[in-house]
């Protein structure tokens, strides 16, 4: 139970049965995922959903969408003994290691520069069921992400792809949350000028 | 901006209504799940890496499973890419001719049948005529037994059913922003267009799609997903899906709160919901949930028509408590089951077993609180019940509740009214907010000064009475007389008496 107590009214008094957390935090869930694979499994249920969501707005294609997330656990696994929950939260250290993969993902796109259009009309957005248009205003916008400097577009990234508060973007990125809306608000700038000319110029 | 201890502290709302901000969150898709094969395959992949790591060998050493499809999917990776090709040459160009200034863009009335009329920005209610253009800052309203269409610009249709009303307030070349206020109205949007339809704090916005919104019934608002989905923000929370099929009410009392299920075959018979729906099977789009659930186009006789289902398996219902959420719920005794699960989630539909917060073994209990929600959030709750083998058997209904900010009090009822000096006349604009219901408005005028020898000399008073929920309304005194001083307000008139009064606002009429 993701730190939720539900209390029953006072109609009945009986305790409930509620889903015992582990340990009392992911955190420690991670630490324990070390040496145990059902740790390792839970750990990975609890944040494939929002890791798989979160790089699939940011790829747009559905199979390097699971491409991504796949190497993001990978990289958990590998790097496990290295976290350390003293100094960043579980969160906040997968985010920051999917940031990097998304780097390098774009990185390694760049040298391979036809295989993602087959990836992105295949298994992106349209084979879930939203149309053409839709999924090019989308990659549109991903193209345009693109061209914003790494550290403009991460914090955008982390803020309306991710949903992050503030001071989430900011740990993730490891400024202060000053920084972290400043460079919200200087890339959301940056976008609108560099959508003049293109395709979302009437959007943004 | 705050600052806490010397720190700064950011205010989360900091780029609220930032228009690129709010663009951003249109284009991007709904939350997504992966495929239960996908996520099984990347979990055994990953026990293997573990696996590997355990045995100190590099954690990536072999092809990822997905690589291997790619070569599989090119030929109808090829017919896709070929469909795009065909789509942006055969379809109409929507992104404008690359950077040049936009002219204004005005949608069109069509085909009004019975009582319709428009009001200019600024101007009176007359009726409205075929084909008309109609701008922004225009509303139209549709009278008993009447009904309406109007066409925007980019191929979107909003239709007005009898007894509706709705103001035009953003015409654009590629996005419409509606403003509901009473009634029903029904809206086709193209795919590509950024559809906002509002209402008093709650937007429903659509991306190709169909659906409608209604307030029939007083204090509810009502948006029903006819064909792919709708997205309803309540206030500044994250937005809500809404998907083909089901309907959501939100209560607009003033602890919004809201429920979303599977629409009712009954609802959908709707006389005016099936007029609407028909105009657009005449125009060649597809009818959504009416074709999935086989339901005929054909109105069936009025009469009490449940909005959901009542062969409903689980009912969760609820209302946000000092501590938290009060929930309860209903089982039907048509399933069988060994445990509920309680689930919630704050960004997209909850689903199990990912968003478990609670399980009960006990299916006797009937309620719970949760009072470990974050106070100042919106969640969604729904219960989900399980068979022996932990296999769900059926789900609620989606409830959406905000728990409610720590000491916070009720949003104040206000009503603020504007001004302004029309040739020939006074424009008087007001607006209602934090009442969930009332019935109509009283406006008062006063003559301040006049002339000598005029007919309404200084001290003169009259006042009209308005019935109208809508929130923004618009009114022009055209029996003003130059040299004339005139103050106005408006209460708002709540069961028979004007509970709260505008501020004055006082003009003078010069020649």
């Amino acid at each position: 139970m993701a730190n939720g107590r539900i209390q029953e009214p006072g109609k009945r008094t009986r305790a409930l049965r509620v889903v015992p957390p582990r340990a009392g935090s992911v955190d420690s869930l991670a630490a324990e995922a070390l040496t145990s694979p059902e740790a390792l499994e839970e750990l990975c249920g609890k944040y494939a959903p929002r890791m798989y969501s979160y790089v699939l707005k940011r790829v747009g294609g559905v199979q390097d969408a699971e491409d991504v997330t796949s190497l993001v656990f990978e990289k958990v696994i590998g790097n496990l003994g290295s976290f350390d929950e003293s100094r960043a939260s579980f969160s906040t250290w997968i985010y920051r290691i999917a940031t990097n993969c998304i780097t390098d993902y774009y990185r390694s796109r760049g040298r391979r520069k036809e295989a993602p259009i087959e990836d992105e009309l295949t298994g992106g957005v349209a084979a879930a069921g939203s149309d053409l248009e839709r999924v090019d205003l989308h990659i549109a916008l991903l193209d345009l992400l693109q061209q914003l400097p790494a550290k403009y577009r991460e914090a955008i990234a982390l803020r309306y792809f991710a949903q992050m508060r503030v001071l989430e973007v900011a740990r993730t990125l490891n400024i202060t949350e000053s920084a972290a809306s400043k460079r919200i608000l200087r890339g959301l700038e940056e976008l609108r000028v560099l959508s003049r000319g293109g395709p979302l110029e009437e959007w943004l | 901006m705050r600052k806490i201890r010397g720190q700064k502290v950011i205010d989360e709302s900091f780029d609220d209504g930032h228009p690129v901000a709010e663009a951003i969150r249109s284009l991007l898709p709904a939350d997504a799940r992966m495929s239960d094969e996908a996520r099984e395959r990347m979990m055994g992949h990953l026990l293997a890496v573990r696996r590997r790591v355990d045995r100190g060998a590099p954690a990536r050493t072999a092809p990822h499973p997905h690589r291997i499809r790619w070569t599989a999917l090119g030929t109808a990776a090829a017919v896709l890419v070929l469909a795009a090709v065909l789509t942006a040459v055969l379809l109409p160009v929507h992104f404008g001719g690359g950077g040049t200034k936009t002219a204004r863009q005005f949608a069109r009335l069509q085909s009004p049948d019975g009582k319709v009329e428009v009001m200019p920005t600024g101007g009176k209610w007359r009726a409205a005529r075929d084909g008309e253009k109609l701008a922004s800052g225009w509303r139209v309203r549709a009278g008993e037994d009447s009904f309406a269409s109007v066409a925007f610009p980019e191929g979107s249709i909003m239709r007005l059913t009898d007894g509706s009303e709705a103001l035009l307030q953003a015409i654009g070349k590629q996005s419409v922003t509606v403003g509901h206020l009473t009634g029903g109205t029904y809206h086709r949007v193209r795919a590509g267009t950024r559809y906002l339809v509002s209402n008093r704090g709650i937007s429903a916005r659509a991306l190709g799609t169909a659906f409608s919104v209604e307030n029939r019934e007083p204090g509810n608002l009502e948006i029903l997903s006819v064909e792919n989905a709708v997205e309803v923000e309540i206030g500044k929370h994250q937005p809500i899906k809404v998907s083909e099929g089901e309907v959501m009410v939100v209560s607009m009392a003033q602890a919004k709160q809201a429920v979303k299920q599977p629409v009712s075959r009954e609802r959908l018979s709707d006389q005016r919901l099936c007029a609407s729906v028909q105009k657009d099977v005449e125009k060649g789009y597809s009818s959504g949930i009416y074709e999935k659930l086989d339901v005929p186009l054909e109105a069936q006789p009025a009469s009490q028509r449940p909005i959901v289902s009542e062969s409903f398996p689980l009912t969760l219902g609820g209302v946000a408590a000092e501590s938290g959420a009060a929930l309860e719920w209903t089982v039907s005794a048509g399933i069988d089951f060994d445990a509920l699960v309680l689930l919630r989630s704050e960004h997209s539909e909850p689903g199990y077993p990912d968003d478990e917060i609670a399980r009960y073994a006990d299916t006797s209990i009937k309620s719970a609180t949760d009072d470990s929600a974050t106070r100042g959030r919106t969640y969604q709750y729904r219960l989900v019940a399980l068979s022996g083998a932990g296999v769900p058997v059926a789900y609620s209904n989606t409830l959406v509740m905000s728990a409610s900010e720590p000491g916070a009090r009720p949003e104040p009822v206000s009503v603020t009214l504007r001004g302004s000096l029309l040739p020939g006349g006074i424009s008087l604009e007001w607006s209602v907010s934090g009442a969930p219901v009332f019935s109509g408005f009283v406006l008062e005028r006063v003559v301040e000064k006049a002339p000598g020898g005029s007919a309404t000399p200084a001290g003169s008073a009259s006042s009209r009475r308005i019935d109208s929920a809508s929130v923004f309304f618009t009114f022009v005194d055209d029996s003003v007389a130059v040299g004339h001083v005139y103050s106005y307000r408006v209460g708002l008139v709540v069961d028979g008496a004007a509970m709260v009064y505008s501020d004055t606002v006082t003009l003078e009429v010069k020649p």
